[in-house]
């Protein structure tokens, strides 16, 4: 088990190491970045020199474009990153690790919210219409479920916005608190409550774009199983249809749901981009599409192998987790 | 109440329109089968029957089974009759596809749903609280108290037929748990070992906390066999249990089927397309062609003096050592069973069969007996038709000597446990 | 067929000498029947080439019918579209209609007076807009925030969407099942090269890269606007372009273990001969199917970008911009008061994304009956 570990582990060194290196490339090869933006009316007025504005580039390691300045670079950059240094944001001018600790919270909280209500909604609803195949209620979760899949995630937080923000008025259309409401900075309550509420829209965002791929997944795992030999025994022992169902079928289902399901468990940390901007949630999604918009190179750098790290994680756990639920795996090699 | 397939032309392709009407009418028919089968809280009057002989412990009368498929309809089992008197074994033999495995599904309700319906007949059976039900008519809910504590099966596919991830000894337990309530966990794990050990496994309690996948294919088998005779059941079904096993494991497996039937004093449905396998074991044979009984009979009369054309192909394409002295080629049985689906209003063997004449292209033989219930269904056998001069089938002199002694697999004698069975898979 | 007929003649004449057989003549026999069965048996069976077995096992879906009709009037309505609105209106994507109206703006306002009372102020403010025009029999869905045609740019979003989504779905294939096959038939250390190459691809995450590489190609004066979405779908094809090669690859490793592969060996053929006859085929529905599962998923990536402002450039029309335009940051009023706007190129994105995973469905099941029993 330790040896297998150990093998995948290396394995996701590796990964890490050509995906930092492909990421750096690109992030170098971004032609406007801040410093550029930011010095260009400085350097218009005379108040710098383009020569200034190299050895600040310098300072950064951003100066040398050639192959040699970028690898040069990007081994300065990853002796840094080994040490848990990301870099400085220049946009938040902040370390960039510390820019993702302060906004992954909110982004968590929203996916994993997501993340719950999905699981409970979806398993149940493809278990069902797998065990009733052809039925109407099998049709309509089916026609459901691919439906979900089609909507792009902007065009749904516009129309759940348009009907429930705009025409209902039940939730705040964007942001995160109220700015004409002012709380008393001890009512935790109240200040808590009102962000749950601008929360919600988000998160049925995201519970609706993922449900469907997770109800299809349970169906036809849940119809290979149904379609079994040992389905069959266990109803030629006399076991009844809940048992059969809800033991036999169920606990092979749940071996793919597992490993699947636990190998997302990173990805919540990710921050959801799209959503969180069009809904003006501050969260770390919202934050790098800023960045990247403006060119705020370290910042860009450091999330995207944070989002890197994160999938190499959830492939790891996904593994592992596969090794755990399904007792036919024997990890000795 | 079957509905017949209204495409009986003998065209090359289903339309799309036509297709769409076998769907419409398939799922009118199937919906309408679910509901009744379905039902909640059925008085049991609706199920409760008479045997006709109550020495038998079932009789399977006229069943019909169909698969509403998308080409049309299915007749897998069409008009199956036959009884298994109680301590006895019946073989039901033939090809693949002419219906043998249907036949045990329809007796366990298992067949595959909605496609699969039992339309029409009756399978009677006596539980052994006296009472007597049709099992064609029972609801499934009611179903559970027949399956398992009356009637077991033991399945083809022991790789398959074992729930991976449960531990054998969990397997065992709960089929017993259900029909004893009142037994402590200890006493049904005792229990559970004690079958183990009767199937001849020697290391039960390991066996017992192993994997499916930990154990051989032999191995399984003599779980799947523990498993269904767990709750002492009066009919064991066996549906091609050595099919998937080894020639050595299969000896085994049949001598251990014969030896528990005789502990638990039950019936056994053999099903098998090895003739030599049902030579060795049964007491009366049914002979199977594309869902119909052909020739059933007591073992003597089919292997001495089969009658139906089909039955003597079948025997005569049994390979043994005349074939290497004479240096003749082992006889097959021309062709294939035919698509079940629109099967034509003639005898469904005659344009496979040697002996075929005028009627057997235009109608379906009826059944024509012989002595001791033994019968067969095919024209060569009418009165009507003696002064024709028909030659009739014989098995080649050599066969029809003694077939049975020459065909029967030896089943070795004692009991042999192989240790190395319990090899582990990548261990 | 006159052939076997004469056959069955012969047949009929050996039948009557079969009663004084010897076994070997049955054995002769015995395969004499077996020609005269297949004569037979291809009578009364309903014998279907496969291709034909696959369509119609395809069309018996209600769906997929219902998804390839979809597809067809997406089409339809995108490339014949702006062909005859051309001929018949004159305009294209990028026309400006100054539609005159009159908008009416009542502003109310309560404000205590310097005597202590109060008073109501009503500003009634009457301009004209030219812009935003609401659906009229001119143009079927009114006019954008620039004036532009809004039916008519729906057309030409359809347009670039599909052209897209064929070209990169083509790409990823050639490139996905060129080194998945190289991986899976040649094993050993290619096969651990690629797939690592595989790994790093994959967790790249897809979105912030590509927002990356759009950033590279604006600062890149050589490639003009309306070519850089084909620059982003070639990225996109690199990013994306893993499945494909691991759905081929492990379709090659489970192909290679098969008997009939074992067959094809034994007769010592070339390894190209067996890589292009024999496996290859093999993987084509698997792959005719992640690709028409794959065309839904980069429409919706390719209206992401759009809508993110990166994909196709204004003044070119895509589904993705117009529904940006009720981004709630730039002001609620069309999110609020025009969804003729952006409603209808959301329902478009939809129903195309929609109408490719049905068929994709679709013929899954027709190429894969078992999967679906």
């Amino acid at each position: 088990m330790v040896k297998y570990i150990l093998k995948r582990l290396g394995l996701a060194v590796i990964i890490l190491l050509g995906v930092s290196l492909l990421i750096y490339m690109l992030t170098m090869a971004m032609p406007a970045d801040y410093i550029d933006n930011q010095t260009a009316a400085a350097v218009q007025s005379g108040q710098m020199t383009p020569e200034d504005v190299l050895r600040l580039k310098e300072l950064y390691g951003l100066a040398d474009k050639s192959l040699p300045g970028i690898l040069k670079g990007y081994a300065l950059w990853f002796s840094n990153a080994l040490q848990g240094d990301l870099g400085f944001s220049f946009l938040y001018g902040r370390p960039v690790t510390q820019v993702i600790k302060e906004y992954v919270w909110i982004s968590f909280f929203i996916s994993l919210i997501a993340y719950v209500i999905e699981i409970i909604i979806a398993i149940p609803m493809g278990i069902r219409a797998a065990v009733n195949q052809y039925s109407g209620y099998d049709y309509t979760v089916s026609v459901f479920s691919m439906m979900a899949t089609a909507l792009p995630s902007f065009f749904l937080a516009a129309l759940l916005m348009n009907f429930f923000s705009i025409n209902l008025g039940w939730f705040p259309l964007q942001g995160l608190t109220t700015a004409t409401k002012i709380f008393h900075p001890s009512d935790t309550w109240g200040i808590l409550l009102d962000k749950a509420w601008h929360l919600v829209l988000p998160i049925v965002t995201l519970t609706l774009l993922s449900i469907g791929g997770l109800m299809r997944y349970t169906r036809t795992n849940m119809l290979e199983v149904m379609n079994s030999d040992y389905i069959r025994t266990a109803r030629a022992k006399g076991l009844p249809e809940k048992t059969v169902i809800n033991k036999h079928a169920f606990r092979n289902t749940f071996i793919p749901l597992v490993t699947t399901l636990s190998g997302l468990l990173p990805g919540l940390f990710s921050g959801a981009m799209i959503t969180e901007t069009v809904f003006s949630i501050p969260g770390i999604g919202s934050m790098a599409m800023r960045a990247t918009q403006q060119g705020d190179i370290p910042f860009v750098m450091g999330y995207n192998m944070y989002l890197a790290i994160l999938t190499v994680i959830g492939y790891l756990i996904s593994d592992l987790m596969y090794a755990v639920v399904d007792p036919r795996v024997q990890i000795s090699k | 109440m079957a509905k017949d397939n209204k495409n009986t032309k003998n065209t090359q392709y289903l339309t799309i329109k036509e297709e769409r009407e076998i769907a419409k009418s398939n799922r009118k028919i199937m919906k309408q089968f679910e509901r009744t089968k379905n039902r909640k809280n059925v008085d049991e009057s609706e199920f409760t029957t008479q045997m006709h002989d109550p020495r038998n412990v079932i009789e399977i009368d006229n069943l019909h089974t169909y698969f509403y498929t998308d080409v049309g309809t299915t007749k897998a089992v069409n008009g199956v009759s036959f009884k298994i008197p109680e301590g006895k074994i019946v073989g039901v033999v033939g090809e693949s596809g002419c219906g043998k495995s249907v036949t045990s599904l329809s007796v366990m309700q298992l067949v595959q749903g909605p496609v699969g319906q039992i339309v029409d007949g009756s399978i009677r059976y006596t539980t052994s609280e006296g009472k007597c039900y049709d099992i064609a008519k029972m609801p499934r809910d009611e179903m559970r108290r027949i399956r398992g504590k009356e009637i077991a099966m033991i399945f083809q596919e022991p790789m398959t037929s074992l729930n991976p991830v449960f531990k054998i000894g969990e397997q065992l337990d709960e089929a017993l748990a259900i029909f004893e309530p009142k037994m402590s966990k200890e006493e049904v794990k005792a229990r559970s070992i004690e079958m183990l050990e009767m199937v001849g496994i020697a290391d039960q309690k390991k066996i017992y906390n192993n994997y499916p996948h930990e154990l051989s294919g032999g191995m399984r088998q003599r779980v799947m066999i523990a498993m269904a005779l767990i709750c002492n059941p009066r009919l064991i079904i066996a549906d091609e249990p050595t099919t998937a096993l080894d020639v050595t494991i299969q000896a085994q497996i049949l001598e251990l089927l014969l030896e528990v039937k005789n502990k638990i004093n039950g019936s056994i449905m053999l099903i098998t397309h090895d003739l030599g396998v049902i030579a060795g074991m049964a007491d009366y044979v049914v002979v199977m062609y594309a869902g119909k009984i052909v020739e059933a009979g007591d073992i003597h009369d089919i292997f001495k003096n089969p009658k139906h054309p089909y039955t003597v192909g079948l025997m005569r394409s049994l390979p043994s050592l005349s074939h290497v002295a004479t240096g003749s080629r082992l006889y097959s049985i021309p062709g294939q069973v035919p698509s079940p689906v629109n099967l034509p209003d003639n005898c469904y063997f005659c344009n496979r069969c040697e002996y075929s004449f005028d009627i057997c292209m235009e109608q379906y033989p009826p059944d024509y007996y012989f002595e001791d219930n033994h019968r067969a269904a095919c024209f060569l056998y009418d009165e009507k038709y003696k002064d024709l001069d028909l030659v009739k089938p014989e098995l080649p002199r050599n066969m029809a000597d003694d077939s049975e002694s020459k065909m029967v697999r030896k089943i070795p004698q004692g009991r042999v446990v192989l240790e190395s069975e319990t090899d582990r898979f990548g261990g | 067929m006159t052939d076997n007929n004469i056959n069955l003649t012969n047949q009929h004449d050996l039948n009557s000498e079969v009663n004084n057989k010897t076994p070997v003549v049955q054995g002769e026999m015995a395969r004499l029947e077996e020609e005269e069965l297949a004569v037979q048996t291809a009578k009364n069976f309903r014998s279907i080439s496969p291709a034909r077995m696959v369509a119609k096992r395809f069309f018996r879906s209600r769906l997929s019918i219902v998804g390839l009709c979809i597809i067809l009037f997406v089409f339809l309505f995108s490339f014949l579209g702006p062909v005859i609105v051309d001929a018949t209106w004159g305009y294209g994507q990028t026309e400006v209609f100054k539609i005159p109206r009159q908008s009416q703006l009542l502003t109310k306002a309560n404000f205590e007076g310097a005597d202590g009372r109060k008073y109501v102020y009503y500003d009634r403010s009457i301009s004209t807009v030219t812009t935003k025009a609401p659906p009229s029999a001119d143009h079927w869905l009114g006019t954008d925030t620039n004036g532009l045609d809004i039916f008519v740019r729906l057309m030409y979003g359809g347009r670039i969407s599909l052209t897209i989504s064929f070209l990169t779905i083509f790409l990823e294939m050639i490139l996905g099942t060129i080194l998945g096959g190289i991986a899976g038939y040649y094993g050993g250390w290619v096969d651990q090269l690629i797939m690592r190459i595989v790994d790093i691809f994959a967790c790249l995450p897809g979105m912030p890269i590509l927002l990356i590489l759009s950033a590279v190609l604006t600062s890149i004066e050589e490639i003009p606007a309306e070519h850089r979405i084909y620059y982003m779908m070639g990225f996109l094809t690199l990013i994306s372009w893993t499945g494909t090669a691991r759905l081929v690859r492990g379709q090659l490793l489970s192909l290679r273990e098969q008997e009939f592969m074992l067959a094809a060996e034994t007769t010592g053929i070339k390894t190209s001969r067996k890589i292009f006859k024999h496996l290859i085929p093999n993987t084509v529905p698997q792959l005719i199917v992640s690709a028409s599962l794959g065309l839904g998923q980069i429409i919706l990536y390719e209206s992401t970008l759009s809508y993110l402002g990166i994909g196709v450039p204004f003044p070119n029309a895509a589904w993705g911009s117009m529904i940006a335009l009720a981004d709630p940051s730039k002001g609620q009023e069309i999110l609020a008061y025009y969804p003729n706007m952006w409603l209808p190129a959301g329902i478009l994105i939809v129903m195309t994304v929609l109408a490719f995973s049905f068929v994709g469905d679709g013929l899954r099941d027709a190429f894969d009956p078992r999967q679906k029993k």
